[in-house]
């Protein structure tokens, strides 16, 4: 059990040893003997995979099948990428320690676009044959699960099997159908074919696109009779009922989240127009809430983390979140361990709840208005108003918070310059709301606004799908004009403006609306070296733009090109529930400043009431 | 009351550093549940100290963590209910209660023995054969490195046992540690060729702590003989 695929030597030449050893509190070690083997990968560094709760979830799922073996895999730092270059040295899972090629599986989640090509990297450094169809009887089934499968199609070729959906539902079937091809004579395109016969599974292989003359797609079919030409997502419909991990592993090197993490809730009731889990993880289901303190106590026994935190993309919305917290701090404020709240909407109970759990001195009030001005916000049907943000900072300001962050989006559609200013008169508005609400001789600080900006990328399934996105040169005029506008404001001193990097949003943008034929272009860069794109100490966009221009693809087609509504796009053979009348519409309620109700308030007929599940069926239990 | 804990380290684990080791224990003294106590203030935290940093990579069966409990647990089954929440790979050997003023580990270590191996074994024998005249010297001086500069120092007083195992084919050595005079066992093995003037690859060498040592009147002691059980 203590074996290591990589010598002393080594371990000791590299940062971080411990990435890549194995061995925690809470990894699973099975006798592989007769074991189905799935390699679980997330495409990128230990730390970062570490913290990821499906990951968790589906390792936890795996390994209770006595009949399968699940471990773990991440992408290696260049550091140590070099040394198994050099040295040919295999990619292995962390467990075991053994080769990635000898397993049954290789499982990759797609978070988000910017780790694609570490898909590559830990194909390579596994010596399995980049592309589908080049690969044999021998090699791993390579599949995907996760956000980015949404629109798969720039990896597609990559991929023998594409999840398109929540991974609790499918793998129980598609692992018996994979033993069944195995005891009679395994063909890996056979299996391949089949597997494509399965609900929320896709197989790019059995799938042919073509393209017009002015390169946007002609038709998409599949190659097989017996396969679905649309494939619907998979979702869990009764939440509360599925498994939940409550032995998570416990990573020795300080992972990102370093915590027992609570899933509330999935979905979301909001609605806002630039947002992509919003609309794929419709309808929002909650957890029971008694269920969750079990699994809090226990989990907190398990792991013997110090701090327990709250995932959901907006816990505000989870019904009996008051009760949940109020045990939380009974339960463990006593024993030392941190209670913390992300996604909160700030109003009187969450500062409440949060005087309780933190130190005011330390902490900070988060906003997302993602819009400057309120035309803006109703664009996007972002449901908070001026009132609501000017209201909570009062409250905290009084509460006695110092410091604010607002986040916001450049580059949405139907912008315009005083939307963009309007950043910055916001951000002064609340710095001025303090001077004016705390007297002279009660400030012990001056208040601190952090205002950040991110460039917006249209992801598929929103309404925003066919938007234009702006170019680099859009963007850094757009940031200009926020920085001067900031600079103009009367308590510019008391506010600090942060903005992001153009051309990686710009990359993002192609690969989230992009097609199959950008496979050659990820190939291209990762020959180049590039890796680990989403680490700015990483990132270079020259071997980016080389890459496109060897392929012979204008990336601009892709991010900068506003899509006819009734242009095929690469992603219309996946069925999200959510239907495209109801996208078309919203795309018009946009253009319009039109809001539109969120789903505990009026049902908008988006489509997945077809689930019969969560908050469609909430008024009719 | 403050209880002192001796483990091993060892395995895979040997590449988990010392501020890792740390957080391991802060996890692992809840899920074991031994009633630590806390600093006070907004943001508290146990109150647990360590003996010097393993270098990574090396094995040990002698470190130790100070740490103050609330109420005391009797040594038993404190030793069972965290060996049943710990890792094989590091394994708690003992349990003890500290006498009231005692000195911490981290304080108190005056002195550390190691084993030195190799895998090839000839290494070992070359070496064996240099320890008489390293022992008849008055003065054995190497460079110490440090990041900032570099010193010549006089190792062979630091030296208090240097001997050859012939059943496991190791030597073995009890030498300075702590804050002050502190030198690593490869400066010994330095020490040693400089005075033969041979050279080996000292790469292939395997450096093991065996135990730690504070100096209670003038006598070297071993950190774990410094409590006593619960009973």
């Amino acid at each position: 059990m203590n074996k290591l695929a990589l010598p002393n030597r080594i371990l000791k030449s590299v940062d971080k040893p411990a990435r890549y050893i194995g061995h925690e509190v809470n990894a699973v070690y099975k006798d592989p003997e007769g074991l189905i083997r799935f390699a679980m990968c997330f495409p990128d560094l230990y730390e970062i995979g570490m913290s990821h709760l499906g990951i968790q979830l589906l390792y936890d799922m795996f390994n209770s099948y006595d009949d399968v073996w699940c471990e773990r895999v991440y992408a290696v730092w260049t550091d140590l990428y070099d040394i198994m270059k050099e040295e040919e040295i295999p990619l292995f899972a962390l467990e075991s320690q053994d080769e990635i090629s000898k397993f049954d599986f290789l499982g990759i989640t797609l978070q988000y676009e910017m780790c694609y090509t570490n898909i590559l990297q830990i194909l390579d450094l596994s010596g399995i044959p980049f592309y589908s169809d080049q690969r044999d009887n021998d090699d791993p089934i390579v599949i995907c699960g996760g956000p980015c499968t949404y629109n798969p199609e720039p990896v597609a070729d990559f991929f023998d099997l594409v999840y398109i959906g929540e991974g609790e539902t499918i793998y129980r079937p598609l692992l018996d159908l994979y033993k069944e091809c195995k005891n009679n004579g395994y063909d890996r395109k056979e299996f391949i074919h089949k597997a494509a016969c399965l609900p929320g599974i896709y197989a790019p292989s059995c799938y042919k696109a073509t393209y017009n003359d002015d390169n946007t797609l002609k038709q998409f079919m599949p190659l097989y009779d017996d396969i679905p030409s649309r494939i619907e997502k998979e979702i869990v419909t009764d939440l509360s009922g599925s498994c939940y991990p409550l032995k998570p592993v416990v990573p020795y090197i300080k992972a990102t989240q370093d915590r027992v993490v609570l899933e509330i809730q999935r979905g979301c009731i909001r609605g806002c127009r630039f947002c992509q889990a919003g609309s794929v993880y419709k309808p929002i289901r909650s957890r029971d809430e008694k269920k969750l303190e079990e699994y809090a106590k226990q989990m907190i026994i398990n792991t013997g983390h110090e701090e327990i935190s709250l995932s959901s993309l907006s816990s505000s919305d989870y019904p009996e979140l008051y009760k949940l917290c109020d045990f939380l701090i009974n339960e463990f404020s006593e024993r030392h361990i941190n209670i913390s709240l992300p996604s909160l909407r700030v109003d009187a109970f969450s500062l409440d709840v949060m005087s309780k759990v933190q130190d005011i001195k330390k902490s900070v009030i988060t906003f997302a208005p993602e819009a400057g001005s309120q035309r803006m916000r109703n664009v996007i049907n972002k449901g908070l108003t001026k009132e609501d943000i000017m209201e909570g900072c009062r409250k905290a300001f009084i509460g006695g918070w110092t410091r604010v962050k607002l986040y916001f989006m450049l580059g949405l559609p139907f912008e315009t310059e005083e939307d963009m200013i309007g950043i910055a008169e916001l951000s002064n508005d609340i710095a001025k709301l303090y001077y004016d609400t705390i007297p002279k001789e009660e400030r012990k600080t001056k208040v601190s606004i952090v205002s950040s900006t991110s460039f917006f990328v249209p992801k598929p399934f929103t309404p925003f799908q066919w938007a234009k996105m702006n170019t680099m040169d859009e963007f850094r005029y757009k940031a200009h004009v926020v920085n001067t506008a900031m600079k103009q404001q009367l308590n510019h001193k008391s506010i600090k403006y942060n903005w992001h990097a153009a051309d990686v949003s710009v990359l993002e943008g192609v690969f989230a609306r992009g097609d199959r034929r950008l496979s050659k272009v990820l190939e291209i860069a990762y020959k180049k070296g590039c890796m680990f794109d989403a680490w700015t100490e990483n990132f270079r966009f020259e071997p980016w733009e080389e890459a496109f221009s060897e392929a012979d693809i204008d990336p601009s087609f892709y991010y900068n090109r506003e899509r006819d509504t009734d242009e095929l796009l690469p992603w219309d053979f996946i069925d999200t529930g959510v239907t495209k009348e109801f996208l078309k519409r919203e795309y018009l309620n946009a253009k319009e400043g039109k809001v539109t109700p969120n789903c505990r308030e009026k049902c908008s007929g988006c489509g997945v009431a077809k689930y019969h599940g969560g908050v469609c069926i909430e008024s009719k239990n | 009351m403050k209880v002192r804990i001796r483990f091993s380290k060892s395995g895979a684990l040997v590449y988990i550093g010392h501020l890792d080791v740390m957080r391991y224990f802060q996890k692992l003294f809840r899920r074991a549940n031994i009633p630590v106590a806390y600093s006070e203030g907004f943001s508290p935290h146990q109150i647990l100290s360590f003996t010097p940093p393993l270098p990574l990579g090396m094995e040990s069966t002698g470190e130790y963590a100070d740490v103050e409990l609330t109420k005391p647990v009797v040594t038993k089954e404190a030793l069972s209910a965290l060996a049943l929440q710990s890792v094989p790979e590091i394994e708690i050997l003992s349990f003890k209660e500290l006498p009231p003023k005692c000195e911490s580990a981290m304080a108190s270590v005056a002195a550390a023995r190691y084993s030195v191996g190799s895998n090839t074994g000839d290494d070992i024998i070359k070496l064996a054969g240099i320890i008489s005249s390293f022992k008849e010297a008055d003065e054995v001086r190497i460079v110490k490195k440090t990041k900032k500069n570099e010193k010549e120092v006089n190792i062979r007083p630091l030296v208090y046992e240097l001997c050859y195992v012939k059943e496991s084919n190791e030597l073995e050595m009890l030498i300075s540690s702590g804050s002050t005079d502190n030198i690593k066992p490869e400066y010994v093995i330095e020490g040693l060729l400089s005075i033969a003037d041979e050279s080996i690859c000292s790469d292939e060498l395997i450096f093991k702590r065996i135990d730690q040592y504070a100096r209670i009147d003038e006598k070297l002691v071993s950190l774990d003989e410094i409590g006593c059980d619960i009973l």
